[in-house]
């Protein structure tokens, strides 16, 4: 094995709005991507915290893009997802459906 | 808001943001994230919102990136520390059990310590509270016989001559005298003193002067310079008690002075300092060491320097005075005046300031297990914290806190043990230990115990903290019950085995003092104190000018109290055994007169009553006692000690020899009998050359008929009962006589080893308190080991292992751990035994009795301590225990 860590969820989270972003993955947009897509506030501090293991585990890097003046000149970055990346959250995505699969019929509520 | 940029956030939040997080080049991009945001919400909200917003986002972020990740600037390290403390405070909240045991055992550890040190340091350590008094010396002198002693009124002179190391010497003794007053007449203690010596202390009087050179010599006023206490206790306080008269020996005295309060010279029981008028003219004799002297050195002048003068000086004095020294010698020794203050006691002091810290140790290392066995409680929730994300540091980080706490909280408790602890030593300790009035917790002491705080911290806080970091997730979530990953058990067992060996080594210690104690107890004292009643009476020298007079006084007092019904008998003497003693004379036999003082040999002169040694119950060996009929007129006669008669007359028998005062004039003395040895200075001091006089013919034989005498009274029934009937005895014979000092012989045998019983008191108590954490420590250390072998013991007891088998192999492996602790006392024991061989009394360190109970002591609190888990082995099930397994 690999790559014995499990993904978080939260972790599972941050890399699919990075996939769902595409080329314009840049941290504030993850933020509003999660926060609009999941519905959920998503802190700053734990943002950065988790792309920064995220990055330390290798399953996203990042490309620094040279500042616009919006930026009062200081660079930003835009992460993309490592095929590390996407193979585990593959197989974390496939262990959540695999053991779903026959509970379709959840009650809610 | 000090400064801020025309179109940017508040610069301070941005510097906060940027010192944050100042190593971390990935900083930067989120301050830019943060500006870009900024910049979008300045559009929509008025600016002071968008830089509250601002500011919070900063804020939060400090607070919410964790340092290992990203820095380990000032404020994020103490943000995470505070959040770690908060966590700790928890955590040792909700196992309140472990945390009392903790902090009350490292209490008791630093509470013990800071006592001891307090009393040590004031005793040992705090300069004497006199100006400079780093330049202040005491010189002693020896000629002939064991210890040190003052000097006489010409060597005296000789230092002042020529030492030119000194700015100022002087000389003290001091005196009882009988003070009367509005009340009944009083003995109280008068320090006389040279001129030179208040001065040279250099502590002015708080009221009024001190005397001077004129006021110095024979035929002086009469004055006293009053101690602050005695002007405020029976002086009232008064400033104008100046001038006032005072009666002490029946004669008028002034006083002209009141010295400051705390101002002790040479110790706090004297009432006042008077002159001590030395005659310069007519010096008394070279051989006469009554006199302590006291000097000050010139500034710069080390007392090495000093001492290296006086060594010179001793060197050419010796030469010049053959007559005094050739044969005796004479020897001097410069001591600091600290140094000669604290005297003997700074080893017993330093032993039991040892004896704290080895309880200390004891205790931390049993909080140190402490923790070690809660560190494997958590083993899970640290691999966990690991597997988050918290670094190995954060995990130590995480319980070294929790151990800060502990020993902060152990701190605090244990500085108000010390308080206590302070009180109860000063009230214990013996009354000659120096410098007791000035003992109190200091800002020294206060120092000593967060240094022992901080220390306790280290040991008890490293040990778990770096075996804590060795998480390892797969083998603490994976383990068993049964046989989970317990990494820590031979450090643990190792610590108990050294909790085992320090207990035992006070055990030792406490085990030695008390066969000292009770070596001493048993010693043969050479008199019978048990049934005596002892007291000092004192008539005034005006009532009883003549020797007839006092012999007639002492006939009827002694003829009084024997009338009492209970008493067996009664005698008076001039001194008591195991006071300090007096009257060391040289003597002159007839069959070798010595040719000089030096040549002549001597001995401790005692002079009694002849019911003496019936009452103090010496035994007579050979010839007779001296009877009444032994009476001023008859042929002077003496009774002699056997170690006397020995080293006077070794060859031949002593009864019928002939001595006398090593003086012209004096007549010679028969021996008509020898009687035992008494121990009278000391109990553990070998008995030394002693005659007894009649106090009848003393005027004649033994240089002076003594005024002042002790009384000792035989009842064997009931010897203090009979205080109050010799007090009226004494009374009705003269009622201004002052009666002093009343108590029986054994209280006084008792309070004479005081300083050893202190000791052994203390060490009792810390090696007791040892044990019981050792206890606990085998007792945490053998728990832990049946249920990690609980599913050995339930296969065991399901293949047909009777209870006994079981509860056998706990108690082997708990005895184990006492023999390895046994072995290593023994081993510190003899090292211990060497640094305290001046306070034991005929037992070695190595005694085989104190080794063995201290082995067996410490089996039997390993086998006591294993009893509890050994019943659970015994009681394990081993179906639950196997289906656990499945």
């Amino acid at each position: 094995m690999p790559h014995p860590q499990s993904l978080g969820e939260f972790e599972q989270l941050v890399l699919l709005a990075i996939l769902q972003l595409e080329e314009g993955a840049y941290a504030a947009d993850i933020r509003r991507e999660i926060e609009e897509r999941a519905d959920r506030s998503v802190s700053r501090g734990a943002l950065y915290a988790t792309l920064d293991r995220l990055e330390q585990k290798a399953y996203l890097r990042w490309e620094t893009e040279t500042s616009t003046p919006a930026r009062g000149g200081i660079p930003r970055r835009r992460f993309i997802v490592t095929p590390t990346g996407i193979e585990a959250l593959r197989a974390s995505l496939e262990a959540i459906l695999r053991l779903s699969r026959g509970l379709e019929a959840l009650p809610i509520g | 808001m000090p400064s801020r940029r025309p179109d940017g956030p508040p610069a301070w939040a941005e510097k906060i943001l940027i010192a944050n997080q100042r190593l971390e080049t990935r900083t930067r991009f989120i301050r830019g994230d943060l500006r870009e945001e900024y910049d979008t919400r300045r559009g929509r909200w008025p600016r002071p919102f968008v830089d509250l917003w601002y500011v919070g986002q900063v804020l939060s972020l400090c607070l919410q990136l964790p340092p290992s990740r990203w820095n380990r600037s000032p404020a994020n390290v103490a943000e995470t520390v505070l959040q770690d403390v908060r966590f700790g405070a928890r955590s040792l909240r909700r196992s309140w059990v472990f945390t009392a045991t903790a902090v009350g055992t490292l209490a008791l550890g630093v509470g013990a310590t800071t006592a001891v040190f307090s009393v040590t340091d004031s005793i040992l350590f705090e300069p004497l509270a006199y100006p400079d008094a780093d330049r202040l010396a005491v010189i002693d002198t020896n000629t002939g016989g064991p210890g040190w002693y003052g000097a006489s009124q010409p060597e005296l002179r000789d230092f002042r001559e020529r030492l030119g190391a000194f700015e100022s010497l002087g000389a003290g003794g001091r005196r009882r005298v009988t003070l009367n007053d509005s009340t009944a007449p009083r003995r109280v203690d008068v320090a006389l003193m040279s001129s030179e010596v208040l001065p040279l202390l250099a502590v002015p009087p708080a009221l009024g002067r001190v005397f001077t050179a004129g006021e110095d010599l024979p035929g002086g006023p009469n004055v006293l310079v009053a101690s602050h206490a005695f002007w405020r206790q029976e002086l009232g306080g008064d400033p104008d008690a100046l001038g006032s008269t005072l009666s002490l020996d029946g004669a008028p005295v002034e006083v002209i002075g009141v010295m400051p309060e705390g101002f002790a010279f040479p110790d706090g029981d004297v009432i006042g300092w008077a002159p001590l008028r030395l005659d310069p003219v007519n010096p008394n004799s070279r051989a006469n060491h009554n006199y302590a002297v006291i000097g000050r050195l010139r500034p710069g002048v080390s007392y090495e320097a000093a001492a290296a003068e006086l060594a010179v000086h001793t060197a050419r004095v010796r030469e010049a005075y053959p007559e005094n020294y050739e044969v005796r010698g004479y020897r001097t020794r410069l001591q600091s005046l600290h140094e000669s203050t604290i005297g003997s006691t700074r080893r017993p002091l330093l032993l039991l300031l040892g004896g704290a810290l080895l309880v200390l140790l004891v205790a931390c290392v049993n909080v140190s297990n402490l923790l070690l066995a809660r560190g494997d409680a958590r083993e899970t929730e640290l691999a966990v914290r690991g597997a988050l994300g918290a670094g190995r540091l954060r995990v130590a980080r995480q319980l070294l806190i929790e151990s800060g706490l502990v020993a902060l909280a152990g701190g605090v408790v244990g500085l108000a043990l010390a308080f206590a602890g302070i009180r109860g030593l000063v009230a214990l300790a013996p009354s000659e230990l120096p410098r007791l009035e000035g003992v109190a917790m200091d800002g020294r002491a206060a120092l000593v115990s967060l240094g022992l705080v901080i220390g306790s911290l280290l040991i008890i806080g490293l040990v778990p903290a770096l075996h804590g970091v060795r998480g390892d997730l797969r083998a603490a979530l994976g383990a068993t019950r049964g046989g989970s990953a317990r990494r820590s058990k031979p450090l643990r067992r190792a610590l108990v085995i050294s909790q085992l060996s320090l207990a035992g080594l006070l055990a030792i210690g406490a085990g030695i003092m008390l066969r000292t104690l009770s070596n001493l107890y048993d010693t043969d004292l050479g008199f019978r104190p048990e049934g005596t009643l002892s007291v000092t009476v004192s008539p005034a020298g005006s009532r009883y000018p003549d020797a007839a007079d006092r012999n007639a006084f002492y006939r009827e007092v002694l003829t009084r109290i024997e009338a009492i019904p209970g008493v067996e008998n009664a005698g008076a003497h001039l001194q008591r055994p195991l006071d300090p003693q007096s009257q060391n004379w040289s003597l002159a036999t007839e069959d070798a007169p010595p040719a000089n003082i030096s040549e002549a040999p001597d001995s401790w002169a005692q002079i009694t009553t002849p019911g003496y040694f019936d009452a103090m119950g010496i035994a007579l060996l050979e010839g007779r006692l001296y009877a009444e009929a032994d009476g001023a007129d008859a042929p002077p006669v003496a009774v002699v000690s056997r170690t006397m008669a020995r080293v006077l007359w070794p060859d031949e028998p002593a009864l019928g020899k002939r001595f006398r005062m090593f003086a012209e004039g004096w007549p010679w003395v028969e021996v008509i009998g020898v009687v035992a040895d008494v121990r009278a200075h000391g109990i553990d001091r070998p008995a030394e050359p002693r005659f007894y006089a009649p106090h009848a013919q003393a005027y004649r034989s033994a240089y002076f008929t003594p005024l002042e005498m002790h009384i000792t009274v035989r009842a064997p029934g009931d010897p203090a009962g009979v205080a109050g009937p010799v007090r009226s005895a004494i009374a009705a014979v003269d009622p201004t006589a002052p009666v002093s000092d009343v108590r029986t012989m054994e209280r006084r045998v008792v309070a004479s080893v005081a300083n050893r019983r202190f000791t052994a008191a203390l060490l009792q108590a810390f090696g007791a308190v040892a044990l019981v954490l050792a206890a606990v420590g085998v007792y945490g250390v053998m728990s832990l080991a049946v249920s990690d072998r609980a599913r050995e013991l339930g296969l065991r007891k399901a293949l047909g292992a009777p209870d006994s088998s079981l509860v056998g192999m706990v108690l082997r492996e708990s005895l184990v751990l006492a023999v390895a602790g046994a072995l290593l006392a023994v081993a510190g024991g003899a090292a211990l035994g060497r640094l305290i061989r001046s306070l034991l009394f005929e037992v070695e360190a190595t005694d085989p009795l104190t080794l063995g109970v201290v082995g067996l002591v410490l089996t039997a609190t390993a086998a006591l301590a294993a009893l509890v888990p050994a019943a659970r082995a015994s009681r394990v099930d081993p179906m639950e225990v196997l289906r656990a397994e499945g």
